[in-house]
C-alpha cells in the first residue's frame, strides 16, 4: 500500500471515526500542516500549537457536521491552519506594545537558538556546496544560484545565459537529485551513528 | 516520488519563490497537506534554497560562481599543463602497475582467498571502542576496507595502520596513499596474514598536509581469534 493510498483510507477514517483512524494518516497530514505553519513562522512552539489547535477545531467541526466531500478535508486542514494563523497575527498586533526599545530588544534575540535548526541548515549547505562543485560548467551554477537564490525568472536566466528550456529544466532536475542524494546520505550516516551509540 | 514532472516542479519553484496568485498558492497548499509525495518535494526543493542561502550567508556563493578554468584559455599554460597531465598519468599508471604486483600475485597463487569488506563509519572519538570487530578464520583473507571520510574529503589520505601494544606501544604495521574512490570513500586492502589477534589503530591523514580544513581521522579495529 502506497503512502498515497494509506492517507486517503486514513482520511476516510478521520472523517467517519477520528478515534479509529490510523496515526500514519494522521501524521502525515499533521506534516503537512506544520509544514505550512513553519514555513510561515518557523519551526517554533507558536507552529506546533497553531497545528494541534487546526485539528482540534477540525475534528470538533467533523464530530458536528461531517463533511460533504471527504477529499476536501486537507484543503479545510490548510485554510483552518492559514486561518489560525491570521487571526494570531492580528491578535499580536493588536496588543503589540510600542516602547521605542522594541528594535534593541528583537535585535538581542538569537536568531539561531535552536541548535537543530542550525545543524540543518550546515547540512544543507554542504549538500548544496557540493552540488556545485560537482557542476563542471559555471552556466550551469549560475542557473541554479540566479533560480533558488535570487528568485529570477526563468525566461529571464535562459534569456541571459543564452540557454534553452530543456537545458534549463536538465540542470535543475540533476542538480535536485544530486543534492536528494547527498541530503540522504547525511541522514543515513547520521541515523547509523545514533543506533550504534543507543 | 524521486522525480517530479515538469509541472508540479514550476508550480513548487514558483510557490516557494512566492510567485503564485492566491488561487494557486491555496491549491498547493492543499495539495501539500493531503499529498506526502508533493510535500516532500516541496520540502526538497525549500531545502535546497535553505542551503545556497546558508551558503551566501557564510561568503561562500560568489567564489563558486567563478571559472575554475581561466587558466585554460591561456594556450601556453593549457598545452603545458596537459603535457604535465599526461606524463603525471602515465607514471602513476606505471607506479600502480608496479605496486599492485604483489596483490595480483596473491591473489594468483591462492586460489581460495576469501575476501571480506569492511565498513567504517566515520566517528567522532577514537575512546568509544573499536569501530569494527573482526575474527580471523582458518582460510587466508584479503580485508577490503572502506572509510567514510565525510561529505567533504580532501583530495587523498596517508593510511597508517597501527597495532597498539600496551600503554602507549604502537607499532607501525602499514603507511600508504589512498585517493576517494567512486563511492566517495577511501578504500584499502590488507592480507589477514598480517594482522594477528589484537587492537589496532587506522589513521587517515588528509593530503596535502598544508589542508588548513581538513583532520586527520581515526579509527579503531579489533581482530579476535586464533594467531596465524
Amino acid at each position: 500500500m502506497t503512502s498515497e493510498s494509506t492517507v486517503e483510507s486514513g482520511t476516510r477514517k478521520l472523517i467517519d471515526a477520528p478515534e479509529h483512524a490510523s496515526d500514519a494518516a494522521i501524521q502525515q497530514l499533521r506534516n503537512g500542516v506544520l509544514f505550512l505553519l513553519q514555513r510561515e513562522i518557523g519551526k517554533s512552539a507558536l507552529a506546533e500549537d497553531l497545528c494541534n489547535e487546526a485539528f482540534r477545531i477540525v475534528f470538533e467541526r467533523l464530530a458536528r457536521h461531517p463533511l460533504e466531500d471527504p477529499t476536501r478535508l486537507d484543503a479545510y486542514l490548510a485554510q483552518t491552519a492559514r486561518n489560525l494563523l491570521s487571526a494570531d497575527r492580528r491578535m499580536k498586533f493588536r496588543r503589540r506594545t510600542v516602547t521605542g526599545a522594541q528594535t534593541f530588544i528583537d535585535n538581542i534575540a538569537d536568531a539561531e537558538s535552536d541548535p537543530s535548526v542550525a545543524l540543518q541548515s550546515q547540512s544543507r549547505a554542504r549538500a548544496i556546496r557540493r552540488v556545485l562543485r560537482e557542476m563542471p560548467a559555471v552556466r550551469d551554477r549560475q542557473l541554479l544560484v540566479r533560480f533558488y537564490l535570487n528568485d529570477e525568472d526563468k525566461a529571464d536566466i535562459c534569456r541571459d545565459l543564452n540557454l534553452d528550456k530543456k537545458h534549463f529544466n536538465r540542470v535543475i532536475f540533476r542538480a535536485r537529485e544530486r543534492f536528494r542524494e547527498f541530503l540522504g546520505r547525511r541522514i543515513a550516516r547520521g541515523d547509523l551513528y545514533c543506533l550504534a551509540i543507543a | 516520488m524521486t522525480d517530479i514532472d515538469e509541472r508540479n516542479q514550476d508550480l513548487v519553484d514558483r510557490y516557494l519563490a512566492n510567485r503564485l496568485s492566491d488561487v494557486e498558492r491555496e491549491l498547493v497548499e492543499t495539495r501539500i497537506v493531503g499529498e506526502p509525495a508533493f510535500r516532500r518535494e516541496v520540502e526538497l526543493t525549500e531545502a535546497l534554497r535553505d542551503g545556497l542561502r546558508e551558503l551566501q550567508a557564510r561568503g561562500e556563493v560568489a567564489p563558486l560562481l567563478r571559472s575554475r578554468t581561466w587558466m585554460w584559455s591561456r594556450s601556453p599554460v593549457a598545452i603545458a599543463a596537459s603535457v604535465m597531465a599526461l606524463v603525471f598519468g602515465l607514471t602513476s599508471f606505471l607506479l600502480y602497475q608496479r605496486l599492485d604486483q604483489p596483490r595480483q600475485d596473491l591473489r594468483a597463487a591462492s586460489g581460495e582467498l576469501v575476501i571480506a569488506t569492511l565498513l567504517f563509519e566515520r566517528t567522532r572519538s577514537a575512546q568509544a571502542g573499536p569501530d569494527v570487530s573482526w575474527q580471523r578464520s582458518a582460510a587466508p583473507t584479503l580485508l577490503e576496507m572502506h572509510f567514510d571520510v565525510g561529505l567533504e574529503p580532501a583530495a587523498a589520505y596517508r593510511v597508517l595502520v597501527e597495532r597498539i601494544g600496551t600503554g602507549t606501544d604502537a607499532t607501525l604495521l602499514l603507511s600508504t596513499r589512498a585517493g576517494i574512490g567512486p563511492e566517495g570513500d577511501v578504500a584499502i586492502s590488507l592480507h589477514s596474514a598480517l594482522l594477528e589477534p589484537g587492537n589496532y589503530r587506522i589513521r587517515l591523514e588528509p593530503l596535502p598536509s598544508t589542508s588548513m580544513d581538513q583532520e586527520s581521522i581515526v579509527y579503531t579495529f579489533r581482530v579476535t581469534g586464533r594467531s596465524a
